[in-house]
C-alpha cells in the first residue's frame, strides 16, 4: 500500500517562517548544518531540492521531537520515512552499522524458513504454542548474540518478562515463527521487507489464536499498532505495551515483591514510546511500586526526553556518540545509581557510550529491575 | 566473529555446516584446493540454503 504524504499550504508558510523543529533538534545541535526546516523547504524545490540524493535524509533519528512541537503538526518523521523510500531507488542508501548483519536476518525472515528462537525459553518459564497472550519477544535472540561484545545479555529483558508473566499465571505463546516486526526495513525505506515480514507475523499469530498480542520492544508495539494497519489491514488482536500492561494487572497479580537496597533510578523515555505512542506514566508507575526506589526525572524527561542517539542500526556517528555522552552525564547529575529504560536499543546505544566513559552507573531495562525484585520461592 | 555468526545461523535455521572457517597458508596449495573442493561437494549436498520464494509465502496456508 502506497502512503502519501501532502503538506497544505499553509503548513508550508508557517513552516517557513518557524524552525522550531531545528531548534529542538537533537541532530541540529550536534551537526549545525542538518536543519529539518531546509529540508522541508527543498522538498517543496523541483526535483526535491536534491533532498533524495543527500545524506542528511538517513541522518535523522525520527526520534520525533520536532514533530512533537511543531506549530502546524507536520509529521517530519513520516515525511523523512517517504523520502527514504523514493531515496533507496534512486541508489541512496544508508551505512548500515554492525556489518549489516541485523538487516541482513531481517531480510532472511522474509522467507520460508524454519526458525529455532525460542531455546532461551525453554529454561527461563513456561509457554505455550496456543493460547490468548502472545508474547512479541523480537529481535532479542539476535541482539543477544551481536552485542555480546558489550558484557550484555538483552534475552534477560525476555526471560525477566515470561518470569513476571508466569507469576501472574499467564503462559504466553512464543514462537519459533515469529519475524522481525519490520521497524528498522520501514524506517530505511524498504517497504517490500517490511511487507512481507508484517504478512508473517500476522499468520503466525493469527494461528495461534491469541487474542492479545503484549510487546516489551517500544519499536514492535509502536509498529504494530501504527504501521501494521495500514499496511495488512485491521489487526483482528489487541496489541499491547508491557509496560501498560503490567503497570494495571501486576498490582492486582498477586504477585509479591521483596524490598533491596535502596536505589535512586532515573528513567529514560524510548522514543517509539514515549513522543510516537504516548506512553510515559506506565513505566514510572511500575518503578513507584518499590517503596525503596527513589525516581528522579532527567531535566529533559517525557515529551522533551533526548533520543538514545541512532536508529534503525544505522548512520551510527560522533553525533550519535555525543547525544549519548550527553545523555549519560544528564542521568548522572540528577544523582541516581542506574538508569532504567524500557527499550533493549536504548540500553544497547548507552551501555556502549558508558564504556568510553569513567562513570560509575548502571543502566538496566525496566523489567530486569522488577524481576530482580521478585519474592524468590 | 564466525561463532556468533553460526549462531545467527541456527536461529535462523541455516545449516550451520554451510559456514566454514579454516586458515590456510599461501604456501599451502594443494590443502586449499582439497578444502575447497570438499566444501564445494558438501554445499552442493546440502542444496539450496533458502526455500525457493513462492509469490506470497506468508499468506498461503501453512
Amino acid at each position: 500500500m502506497k502512503q502519501k504524504m501532502k503538506l497544505t499550504k499553509t503548513q508550508i508558510d508557517y513552516c517557513m517562517e518557524c524552525g522550531i523543529c531545528t531548534g529542538s533538534c537533537p541532530i541540529s545541535r550536534e551537526l549545525p548544518t542538518f536543519s529539518p526546516r531546509q529540508m522541508i523547504r527543498r522538498s517543496t524545490m523541483k526535483q526535491d531540492g536534491g533532498l533524495l540524493q543527500s545524506p542528511e535524509l538517513w541522518a535523522c533519528l525520527s526520534c520525533a521531537r520536532c514533530s512533537e512541537r511543531c506549530p502546524v503538526d507536520i509529521d517530519f518523521p513520516e515525511f523523512i520515512r517517504l523520502h527514504r523510500e523514493k531515496a533507496r531507488k534512486t541508489g541512496n542508501f544508508p551505512r548500515e552499522s554492525h556489518h549489516g548483519v541485523l538487516q541482513l536476518a531481517a531480510s532472511l525472515q522474509t522467507h520460508n524458513i524454519k526458525q529455532q528462537r525460542t531455546g532461551w525459553a525453554e529454561s527461563a518459564g513456561v509457554f505455550k504454542n496456543k493460547g490468548d497472550y502472545f508474547y512479541f519477544v523480537g529481535c532479542l535472540p539476535f541482539f543477544d548474540i551481536t552485542f555480546r561484545y558489550l558484557g550484555l545479555s538483552p534475552l534477560n529483558i525476555a526471560r525477566s518478562v515470561l518470569r513476571l508473566l508466569n507469576k501472574m499465571g499467564i503462559e504466553p505463546v512464543i514462537s519459533n515463527d515469529e519475524r522481525c516486526c519490520g521497524h528498522d526495513a520501514l524506517w530505511c525505506g524498504n517497504e517490500t521487507t517490511f511487507n512481507k515480514l508484517a504478512e508473517w507475523n500476522l499468520k503466525t499469530i493469527k494461528a495461534t489464536g491469541a487474542k492479545r498480542v503484549l510487546f516489551s520492544c517500544p519499536e514492535g508495539y509502536f509498529t504494530f499498532k501504527e504501521h501494521y494497519p495500514k499496511y495488512v489491514g485491521e489487526l483482528p488482536f489487541e496489541v499491547l505495551h508491557m509496560t501498560e500492561f503490567l503497570a494495571r494487572e501486576l498490582p492486582n497479580a498477586g504477585v509479591s515483591f521483596q524490598p533491596l537496597s535502596k536505589d535512586v533510578v532515573t528513567y529514560q523515555d524510548p522514543c517509539r514510546l514515549g513522543r510516537c505512542s504516548g506512553i510515559y506514566e506506565p513505566p514510572r508507575r511500575l518503578l513507584q511500586l518499590f517503596p525503596e526506589t527513589q525516581l528522579i526525572e532527567m531535566e529533559r524527561n517525557r515529551e522533551n526526553g533526548l533520543c538514545c542517539g541512532t536508529s534503525a542500526w544505522m548512520e551510527c556517528s560522533s553525533c550519535s556518540k555525543a547525544m549519548q555522552v550527553e545523555r549519560l552525564q544528564e542521568a548522572i547529575q540528577t544523582g541516581a545509581q542506574t538508569l532504567v529504560t524500557a527499550c533493549p536499543k536504548c540500553q544497547i546505544h548507552l551501555m556502549c557510550a558508558l564504556g568510553t566513559m569513567d562513570q560509575d552507573l548502571k543502566v538496566t531495562d525496566i523489567y530486569t529491575y522488577l524481576n530482580e525484585r521478585l519474592e524468590k520461592e | 566473529m564466525v561463532e556468533e555468526t553460526r549462531e545467527f545461523l541456527v536461529l535462523l535455521g541455516i545449516d550451520p555446516k554451510r559456514l566454514h572457517l579454516k586458515w590456510i597458508s599461501a604456501s599451502e596449495g594443494a590443502e586449499f584446493a582439497e578444502e575447497m573442493r570438499g566444501f564445494v561437494q558438501l554445499i552442493k549436498t546440502l542444496g539450496k540454503t533458502l526455500p525457493p520464494e513462492k509469490k506470497n509465502d506468508a499468506t498461503e496456508s501453512a
